[in-house]
């Protein structure tokens, strides 16, 4: 044999070789590359977004929140990204997401007729957002301490409106205003909360400060405060201009914080009284917390309005706060009375802002028990009459309690087994 | 309890080894030289148509113990000519006999290869493997890659040449696995020399110790250890190599080495990586006046990954003089430009994110053998690092994945940074053995490592700043270890070690009592004491039997302590890790009609591990580390080769390692759901296959062409928790790679072809990050070698 046929000899075995190794390893092609980001279907208008012990986040939908537990393997949706902020409005959900270095792809969903969701889409937020609100028919987000194209200055803060169409969420515009000129005291705002006067126009509690903290970090927008014994609240119209700062001595900014987020004070009842709380964040505040109010279309605080919350307290503050029905709010107060941002709020109490009564929720577990809610989740929900608050307390699974509004009496309704915290309830409406 | 029964099984295992014992036995040892160059490495030596044999060591010895009687003894290597030689034991006689070979060139087609690995790692008590990389040496392979063919070991990578890049060994990861460099800790070398980016041409081999880590590597490796061997030959060589690849990569490596015959060392290794990384991604698009991020997938090119990175590695010193064998001063350059392409989710797009990096490590190297009394060697090595890290996003625009652009009135795509980091590493070993006699092997061994971070550009962090930001994270640690072994004879030996452990970590914690977040540093020690034994037994020379356990302890890594100022978050109140680790190996190897030869390895190791320590994406989605319970892992490696003289080599291993969650609560005491479940985002069922064939004398007498195939499997496996109900998974990855390469006058040119994932397959080793395609690339490699004859 001539070494020619004997090397064609080989390298036809050599093929073979080859050829039977890759036939058992078989030529699948993975054309479908969602790799499980898929949502499955689900059934009843209650949407729960839950965290598992692990940090993953996952979206479920109940049929009742009053019976029937749940166990987190039946959830509709593993999410891709943590920390998700949900917000509702009829039969919309919207969750955004932002991780820090990153942008983040946030998750519209629409409740339908079936009482399953269907994805609207996703869409990718990319100025990081420390606010947000519906703002007529869209989604606001605001966030402060944005650095110019240029780089010289980082007192900027941009506002970013969403539409919520058919089939996608959608970027309408993002405008950045640089804040230093706004009081022309040389400090930068950050602005808290959105409510919206449902005339094309909103409220935004502003918080002023120097551009950095002393001592301290985190990456808040929120620096040293010079003033902590005033509020400002902006009176803005949708291109963000400026139609009047209400301004106070009585109580000191109306925002909360938990590290770089912050927390919206404020609140309109339906009959559209904006109601301004404080919750003495700041530690040099000499002010109490407590609440002022702008009544509909005021340009002024009302002068005869002040509530000393802290007095009802004894002497603890509040760190968020949500507006349940007529002039009734349920708040979430810090567990220690001398507070860090890190210090969970554990304590719950309903107020009727109009009546000036406040009334501690009973029924709960001990402050000292309960995990939830210390960073941004457990956010409760106000529906048909009822609260519901979501709370993980040591031993247990994740639970929501129902809250009688006039009794302040909570009861426990469903529990979520293999539930770290509930993030997020909202209750979905067919259009 | 399971501990307790896992250490009786040891403890009886260990004493069946002694059991096979003593007769009277004669032993031949030696030498093996080559006529024109020095010692031959790894030649086979045996005693004709018995079980008696062994292989050369790196200095050329070899050792057999034998019954009396009349003998043939054996003698081949690779390229050499077979040599025989009558001779007669008698009972516990000790004869020295030194041969030496003729090398075989032209008739290489007839040598016999063995099919037993011919190291001395191979055949150690240690669950370990050793890879010969010098063969490897034509290919286009990083190390990494290399690894990536072992069994039990698999390489997980984010992207392109320079991406981030995990290696996945017996159910451990990431951390739990500590990667040497000639004995001395890589960690802190910074990113710009790295697993994924040192040539393979760099190493003479590689070892990987899977579970048990023996004492002379001071780390706190929990689930083993890598080590990469760089070349000690007193010879004088030149290996230049230059490749060029799909996605414009270029790599080029020159690596020069001179040894005087005085005894003068000089070696000066530079290497270069160069790739724009634009392979074609099938992703979803981001619409840049909406934001809105489409419903289907497309394909797209990556615009914005262009890594390169340079290294210069020059050593000098001397050799074999009165006072040292070996004694070299070191020093290193490194530095890496690497542009950020996506996040961690690929939806999400940069087009102007990038990092550098930059790295300078002197280094001191000092050996002696009988060191100031006989059979008592000392090794010494000292190594510092500098490394500056810069994390850039200023741009005030938003990319998607079409390449356009918008601009935006503010910096960052995502938060504005500037941030720069320093890093400070200094890593001390010694290593001292003593050997009492043929029997008795002492080894003591410290590694004293000491690291400061501190971010140094304050002007650049200037959006971030605070004072916990200027603080410094400290973390030093010193390990000492001491083991004893003992060799009965070349049937079996068994060792003894311990280990301590100790580290002190200092860091801002956060100590607000009242306000907003207040650091102030502080310090914390703790200590630790780690032990293990190891034993091996040769039921004939073919059939090899290992057993061995650890209880490993793995202290938190000074990013777990405190991030990386990046995407990773600090956890200053991790524990150690600590796992009971145990193997069990069975080698056999044979060969026949002199032609035929192969090998089956099978290995089974158990893990449980307490506060295992797992990566999680943490609050804030910044990845953080937690201490997770308890896993207990079950796993086995399976090896098969087959050998047809040294011209049809067919490979194959599979892995299967099940390491699961035996926590019944979760942290905060409530009933586990994930109890039982495996640990999610770790490959557990994986393998590789390889076919190579050689022709022999082809287009010349001193020409050879080799073709080669590699196959890599990854089973589909989850990225959280099954009993969560997870969804997203890391589909299952099925690789093609094909190789040719011709080397000329016996291997001084070469030129290597290789396509690989031949099939374009989509292949993930993380979730959502796809790797490249269908690519090819070209290499040409010229090399001398001279040897010394001693």
């Amino acid at each position: 044999m001539n070494q020619k046929s004997l090397l064609f000899k080989r390298l036809f075995r050599f093929s073979f070789l080859i050829g039977s190794v890759s036939l058992f390893s078989s030529c699948e092609k993975d054309e479908n590359i969602s790799n499980g980001d898929v949502l499955q279907s689900g059934t009843g208008p209650y949407f729960i977004a839950v965290k598992a012990s692990s940090g993953t986040e996952y979206i479920m939908q109940a049929e009742s929140l009053e019976e029937g537990d749940l166990n987190i393997s039946s959830n509709i949706m593993e999410l891709p990204q943590t920390e998700y902020t949900w917000i509702f409005k009829e039969d919309v959900a919207i969750g955004m997401v932002y991780q820090q270095q990153f942008a983040g792809i946030g998750y519209g969903f629409r409740y339908k007729k079936d009482s399953s969701l269907e994805k609207l889409g996703e869409f990718k937020i990319s100025s990081r957002f420390s606010n947000y609100g519906f703002f007529g028919s869209q989604l606001m987000t605001s966030v402060a301490g944005q650095v110019s194209a240029d780089g010289t200055r980082n007192d900027g803060a941009t506002f970013s409106f969403w539409d919520i169409n058919d089939n996608s969420v959608s970027l309408e515009r993002t405008t950045t205003i640089w804040t230093e000129d706004i009081t022309s005291n040389d400090e930068q705002i950050t602005f808290a909360g959105v409510v919206d006067l449902g005339n094309g126009e909103f409220l935004s509690s502003m918080v002023q400060s120097s551009f950095n903290q002393t001592g301290t970090g985190n990456g808040s927008s929120i620096g040293d405060v010079a003033f902590p014994d005033s509020v400002w609240v902006a009176h803005m119209d949708k291109d963000l201009k400026i139609k009047n700062i209400y301004r106070d001595d009585r109580i000191s900014y109306s925002a909360g914080q938990y590290r770089s987020q912050v927390f919206s004070q404020l609140g309109k009842t339906d009959n559209g009284t904006v109601y301004v709380f404080s919750g003495s964040f700041d530690k040099n505040t000499t002010k109490a917390c407590g609440a002022l109010r702008i009544t509909t279309g005021s340009s002024e605080f009302d002068k005869d309005y002040y509530f000393n919350i802290e007095e009802q307290t004894g002497g603890y503050t509040i760190r968020r706060l949500w507006h349940m029905t007529d002039n009734k709010f349920c708040l979430e107060i810090y567990n220690d009375i001398n507070i860090s941002t890190i210090t969970p709020g554990h304590q719950f109490a309903i107020v009727d802002m109009e009546e000036k009564s406040f009334k501690w929720i009973s029924g709960l577990p001990n402050k000292s028990l309960i995990l939830s809610g210390a960073e941004t989740g457990g956010v409760p929900m106000f529906n048909d009459g009822k609260l519901y608050m979501p709370i993980t307390s040591f031993g247990e699974d994740a639970s929501i309690y129902i809250v009688d509004p006039e009794s302040a009496q909570a009861t426990k309704g469903i529990t979520l087994k293999g539930v770290y915290e509930i993030r997020t309830i909202g209750y979905l409406n067919y259009k | 309890m399971k501990f307790r029964s896992l250490v009786l099984v040891l403890v009886v295992l260990v004493n069946s080894l002694s059991a096979f014992a003593h007769k009277k036995e004669a032993v031949i040892s030696g030498r093996i030289f080559s006529i024109e160059n020095g010692i031959v490495e790894f030649a086979t030596v045996y005693l004709k148509n018995t079980g008696f044999g062994s292989a050369s060591n790196s200095e050329g010895l070899y050792h057999i113990v034998a019954k009396q009687g009349h003998y043939t003894l054996v003698v081949s290597a690779l390229g050499y000519e077979t040599v025989e030689k009558d001779l007669t034991l008698l009972d516990g006689e000790r004869i020295k006999m030194n041969l030496t070979l003729i090398p075989k060139i032209e008739e290489i087609e007839e040598v016999e290869i063995l099919g037993k690995a011919v190291d001395v790692i191979n055949n150690s008590a240690y669950n370990a493997v050793a890879i010969d990389t010098k063969k490897l040496s034509n290919t286009s392979l990083d190390l990494a890659h290399i690894l990536n063919t072992v069994s039990g070991v698999r390489l997980r990578e984010e992207g392109g040449l320079g991406s981030g890049t995990q290696i996945n060994l017996n159910g451990f990861t990431g951390r739990h696995i500590k990667i040497f460099i000639d004995g001395v800790p890589m960690e802190g070398s910074g990113s710009s020399f790295k697993l994924n980016n040192i040539p393979v041409n760099i190493a003479e081999r590689i070892e990987i110790y899977k579970g048990v880590v023996p004492v002379e590597f001071g780390g706190d490796a929990l689930g083993g250890a890598i080590n990469i061997v760089t070349s000690k030959t007193s010879n004088t060589y030149l290996d230049a190599s230059y490749s060029y690849g799909s996605f414009n990569t270029h790599k080029s490596n020159l690596n020069f080495g001179y040894t005087s015959k005085k005894g003068f060392i000089l070696q000066l290794n530079a290497y270069q990586n160069y790739s724009d990384n634009d392979y074609k991604i099938k992703t979803k698009y981001t619409d840049l006046m909406t934001s809105s991020v489409s419903q289907q997938e497309d394909w797209f090119r990556r615009f914005h990954d262009k890594y390169h990175n340079e290294a210069v590695i020059f050593q000098t010193g001397v050799e074999n003089k009165r006072w040292a064998n070996r004694f070299i001063v070191g020093l290193n350059y490194s530095r890496e430009y690497a542009q950020i392409q996506n996040a961690n989710l690929m939806t999400i797009v940069f087009g102007g994110k990038y990092r550098t990096s930059n790295a300078i490590t002197p280094s001191l190297n000092y050996e002696k053998k009988n060191f100031i009394i006989k059979n008592l060697d000392v090794d010494l090595s000292v190594r510092y690092s500098d490394v500056s890290t810069n994390n850039v996003d200023t741009v005030a625009r938003e990319y998607n994945w079409s390449g356009e652009y918008i601009d935006k009135d503010t910096q960052g795509e995502g938060v504005a940074t500037l941030a720069e980091f320093h890093g400070k590493t200094g890593y001390s070993v010694a290593n001292l053995k003593y050997r009492i006699g043929e029997n008795h092997f002492f080894s003591l061994n410290n590694m004293y490592s000491h690291y400061v971070r501190k971010t140094t550009n304050s002007a650049a962090n200037s959006m971030q700043s605070s004072a916990a930001t200027f603080m410094r994270r400290k973390n030093e640690k010193n390990i000492l270890g001491l083991s004893y072994k003992y060799v009965h004879s070349d049937k079996w030996n068994a060792s003894l070690f311990g280990k301590y452990y100790y580290t002190n970590v200092c860091g801002p914690v956060n100590v607000a009592i009242t306000g907003r977040d207040q650091y102030e540093e502080q310090t914390r020690n703790s200590d630790v004491f780690g032990y293990g034994v190891a034993g091996t037994y040769f039921f004939t020379s073919d059939l090899q039997y290992k057993i061995s356990y650890e209880k490993t302890y793995r202290l938190p890594t000074d990013t777990e302590l405190f991030g990386d100022g990046d995407y990773e978050n600090g956890a200053a109140n991790i524990r150690p890790e600590n796992s009971n680790n145990f193997n069990m190996n069975l080698s056999y190897s044979h060969y026949f009609d002199k032609k035929h030869s192969f090998t089956i390895d099978f290995g089974a190791f158990s893990r449980y591990v307490t506060d295992y320590i797992i990566r999680t994406i943490g609050s804030k989605g910044i990845a953080t580390s937690a201490n997770h319970g308890k896993v207990l892992g079950l796993g086995t490696d399976i090896t098969l080769r087959y050998y047809y003289k040294n011209i049809l080599v067919v490979g194959s291993n599979f892995s299967y390692h099940d390491m699961r969650d035996k926590e019944l609560y979760t942290a905060i005491g409530s009933e586990s759901v994930t109890y039982n479940n495996r640990v999610p985002n770790l490959p557990y069922l994986f393998g590789n296959a390889d076919a190579s064939y050689t022709f022999y004398r082809l287009f010349g007498k001193k020409n050879n062409l080799t073709l080669g195939y590699n196959l890599l499997f990854t089973e589909k496996f989850f990225r959280s928790w099954a009993g969560e109900g997870a969804k997203l998974y890391i589909p299952r990855q099925m690789s093609h790679d094909i190789n040719m390469t011709y080397s000329i006058n016996n291997g001084r040119f070469n030129i290597a072809v290789q396509a690989g994932n031949i099939t374009d397959a989509l292949l993930y080793d993380n979730y959502s990050l796809q790797k490249p395609g269908r690519n090819f690339s070209l290499k040409f490699r010229y090399f001398f070698h001279k040897q010394l004859n001693n």
